[in-house]
């Protein structure tokens, strides 16, 4: 799996944010984008899922696994999205927005074995019949990450979600991602204002100027 | 103010919230005593169930009560339909900003006013019967039931022109104060259409946002009055007409039967909604594996084309209506099949108008009486009580919404029952109060958002610098709250202006509004007079509205070309 952007430009109201911007990503890889306020690090995310408002006009390409996306619908593209925050449903129980991500035509029993394999990775069996509003933001977050990867997503865009929880729960939840992604060998793009969310890969992004380099301690 | 005058002022503060459903529960009382024959005031001095023999042995009582059950329940499933339609189909297009931008006018129009406007549109010599007449080769009216029909479609057909853009209004509310954008992105980012993700993710969310407006909706459905008789059912009429009919009976025995009419329409409101929340809980429950079996759904274009089209005809329509109510008032001579009239002319101005003055100053009289106590107040009860006690807050807020969600007819019967007993009704000052009953809520409701995004601080600049509360609270606050202030006043004046059953029951038939007049002309033939009625009740609250709207910016204007002249005082005497 891989996640490329070829010659990407990005515009607002005729205020350039981007300009020929190239990137790959390889399969269970993490490439964080940093920058100030306004430099366009979520208008890409929004690009790169499809989610842009009308106002933002683009050009390139974006390939996924080596299918051009560039003109599918957001639902079509098969990218996982993570948020700052995690969105679980309110109206359906953990194991319903567990199986909301799930694809159509499966088993019961099928359905019931990921559920239970998703809570298990998550390290919360038997909190399938909780809502989530009895969860801690911890164990939110890792739902909505299990949530995500049930999609089966070829490539995930992290956007900044590790930003509201406390420093202990975020180094843990940053573990816990960025070992999902390399386990489950997804090429990840992360959006995020703290140096050290990242991973390998950083790219700075300042004033449709692109620094790519790697993570210095 | 002294802490005495604060005291009391915030003693009031708190009665008042809690004077509104006492009159209700007193009403509710005033009906309930009658439906068991005891009536002092009128002779009946003793408890016997007469009254409901009287009532189980009308002719045609179960087509009445299933036919109320139908239109109440219809309409408010169609009305939910079509929002449901504008909210999957039009979200974050063009039409859903039309849309909120043209509703508030189109709620402020009194519903027997639409009402008319929709009998000019489907009576057999209708707007849409002269459209369909060259196609159809219709030469005469045709021969058809498409107005009083006995299942009330026709009824349904209005009501739902009213209540749609109400439930639409409730619905832009509810978006806003829901994450639906966030909410169909993460749908859409697992897999789903916007379709799917409307209904699976963000209906789910704001329909519980929205429940109290549709049981609002269902409460008024099952107990119109002034609609239903200008539109029909008439054989059978309506449960709520029929007990209208026997309350207004010379024969004061029917007074009997018509409370205990009333009491089974408030049992026939609290059953439907039952049903319909039990109704609700199992689609809830049958949908459940829906909503996780996975089914991502396809984009379906033509199915939102469709949805589109419906919501734009349910608003085409609506203005339509309103339309054709204004080229009767300036049509001379318009035969069928003409789809516009052959000789246009002022003369029904000119030869009714001085008919209209009366009813409309006395329209006017308790509409704006009503509205300014109500604001006040409201400012009363907004300024005394504490806000730190958001569940005090909630508790006023539900009191607020008994008049809306229990039927008219009922407890307006009882309120009747007792000014009778006191001896209190046929004056103009009950039909203020009893308007007021009314026009309070909303005008708490209104001013109550503004109150409290309203900056303390410029209070307080305004108390250090001048000292006094009084002058802080007439030249700061109020100032700043005109907006809101004028919008408020407009609304009150449009619930009130729209009011029937109140001005009818506690008036004893002394004072003739607008509406009154409108709904009583409506059997006649004179369809120019009755177009005129109806264009006045629309003009009434659409000019406060429009007040409402050019007056602060006329006071801006000025304030500005004041301020201008002022610093170009300025630099000439520098100069």
């Amino acid at each position: 799996m891989s996640l490329e952007l070829d010659n990407i430009s990005l515009a607002v109201a005729g205020r350039t944010l981007l300009e020929e911007f190239f990137l790959t990503i390889k399969a269970g890889e993490i490439v964080s984008i940093m920058g100030p306020s306004g430099c366009g690090k979520s208008t890409l995310l929004s690009v790169i899922c499809g989610a842009q408002s009308p106002a933002i006009t683009t050009s390139g390409n974006i390939i996924v696994n080596g299918h051009n996306v560039t003109d599918m619908a957001m639902e079509k593209r098969r990218i996982g999205l993570l948020f700052q925050d995690d969105l679980l449903f309110p109206h359906m129980t953990v194991n319903g927005n567990l199986a909301f991500a799930l694809p159509a035509g499966l088993s019961a029993r099928e359905r019931s074995y990921r559920i239970d394999e998703a809570l298990a990775a998550a390290d919360l069996p038997g909190y399938g019949n909780m809502h989530p509003d009895n969860l801690s933001g911890g164990q939110r977050a890792r739902i909505s990450l299990m949530r995500t990867l049930l999609a089966e997503p070829e490539a995930l865009l992290l956007d900044e979600p590790f930003s509201r929880l406390d420093a202990h729960l975020r180094q843990q939840m940053r573990n816990f991602v960025f070992d999902t992604v390399k386990d489950k060998q997804i090429p990840a793009l992360l959006v995020t204002h703290d140096r050290q969310d990242c991973c390998e890969r950083i790219i700075e992004l300042n004033a449709s100027k692109t620094i790519s380099g790697d993570v210095h301690d | 103010m002294n802490a005495h005058h604060t005291g009391r002022a915030k003693a009031l503060a708190y009665l008042i919230p809690l004077l509104f459903p006492a009159i209700i529960v007193a009403g509710l009382a005033g009906v309930i005593l009658p439906a068991f024959g005891w009536f002092p005031a009128l002779g009946f001095h003793s408890f016997t169930l007469t009254p409901w023999q009287i009532l189980f042995n009308t002719p045609a009582l179960m087509e009445m009560v299933l036919v109320t059950m139908f239109v109440g329940l219809s309409t408010t499933a169609i009305a939910l339909l079509l929002t449901l339609i504008f909210a999957v189909t039009c979200w974050q297009t063009r039409l859903w900003r039309i849309t909120a931008r043209s509703l508030s006018p189109l709620l402020a129009i009194p519903h027997s006013a639409l009402a008319i406007g929709a009998l000019f549109l489907l009576a057999p010599s209708g707007f849409f019967s002269r459209i369909a007449a060259t196609p159809m080769g219709w030469t005469r009216p045709p021969d058809i039931l498409s107005v009083n029909d006995p299942l009330g479609l026709s009824l349904i057909f209005t009501l739902v022109l009213k209540e749609a853009p109400f439930l639409c209004l409730m619905l832009i509310t509810a978006v806003s104060q829901t994450p639906v954008k966030r909410l169909l992105t993460a749908g859409r980012a697992l897999g789903y259409s916007p379709l799917q993700c409307w209904l699976k993710l963000a209906w789910p969310q704001v329909y519980p946002k929205m429940r109290l407006s549709v049981l609002i909706v269902m409460a008024f459905s099952l107990s119109v009055v002034d609609v239903s008789m200008i539109i029909g059912p008439n054989l059978p009429p309506l449960l709520p007409v029929q007990i209208l009919f026997w309350q207004q009976n010379p024969d004061i025995t029917q007074h009997l039967p018509a409370a205990a009419g009333a009491l089974l329409l408030l049992l026939l409101v609290i059953a439907t909604m039952g049903l319909w929340l039990l109704g609700e809980k199992t689609l809830q429950f049958n949908l459940r594996n829906w909503l996780t079996a996975g089914h991502r759904g396809g984009q379906k274009p033509l199915l939102m084309k469709c949805g589109k089209m419906t919501w734009s005809g349910t608003l085409l329509m609506a203005l339509t209506a309103l339309i054709v109510v204004a080229i009767w008032t300036f049509a001379w001579r318009w035969r069928f099949p003409d789809i516009l009239p052959s000789v246009w002319s002022l003369k029904s101005w000119i030869r009714y108008f001085p008919r209209l003055l009366d009813p409309l100053v006395t329209t006017l009289i308790i509409a704006v009486s009503s509205s300014v106590i109500g604001i006040a107040l409201s400012i009363l009860c907004l300024e005394f009580r504490s806000p730190e006690k958001p569940w005090q807050n909630r508790a006023v807020t539900a009191f607020f919404y008994l008049p809306l969600l229990l039927p008219q007819m009922t407890f307006l019967l009882g309120i009747q029952t007792l000014l009778v007993s006191l001896h209190l009704d046929g004056y103009l000052v009950t039909v203020i109060g009893c308007h007021l009953l009314f026009v309070f809520p909303y005008c708490y409701l209104s001013l109550s958002g503004s109150w409290q995004q309203y900056d303390q601080r410029y209070t307080q600049a305004g108390r250090l610098l001048c000292g006094s509360p009084w002058k802080t609270f007439w030249q700061v606050k109020i100032p700043m709250l005109l907006t809101p202030l004028l919008t408020t006043l407009a609304l009150g004046i449009a619930v009130s202006t729209a009011l029937y059953l109140p001005t009818l029951m506690t008036g004893a038939g002394r004072y003739e509004t607008l509406t009154t007049e409108a709904v009583a002309l409506a059997s006649g033939g004179n369809r120019r007079l009755l177009a005129l009625y109806a264009l006045m009740q629309m003009l009434v609250p659409m000019l406060f509205f429009a007040a409402a709207l050019l007056t602060p910016r006329w006071l801006h204007i000025r304030r500005k070309g004041f301020s201008l002249s002022a610093g170009q005082r300025t630099s000439r005497n520098e100069s």
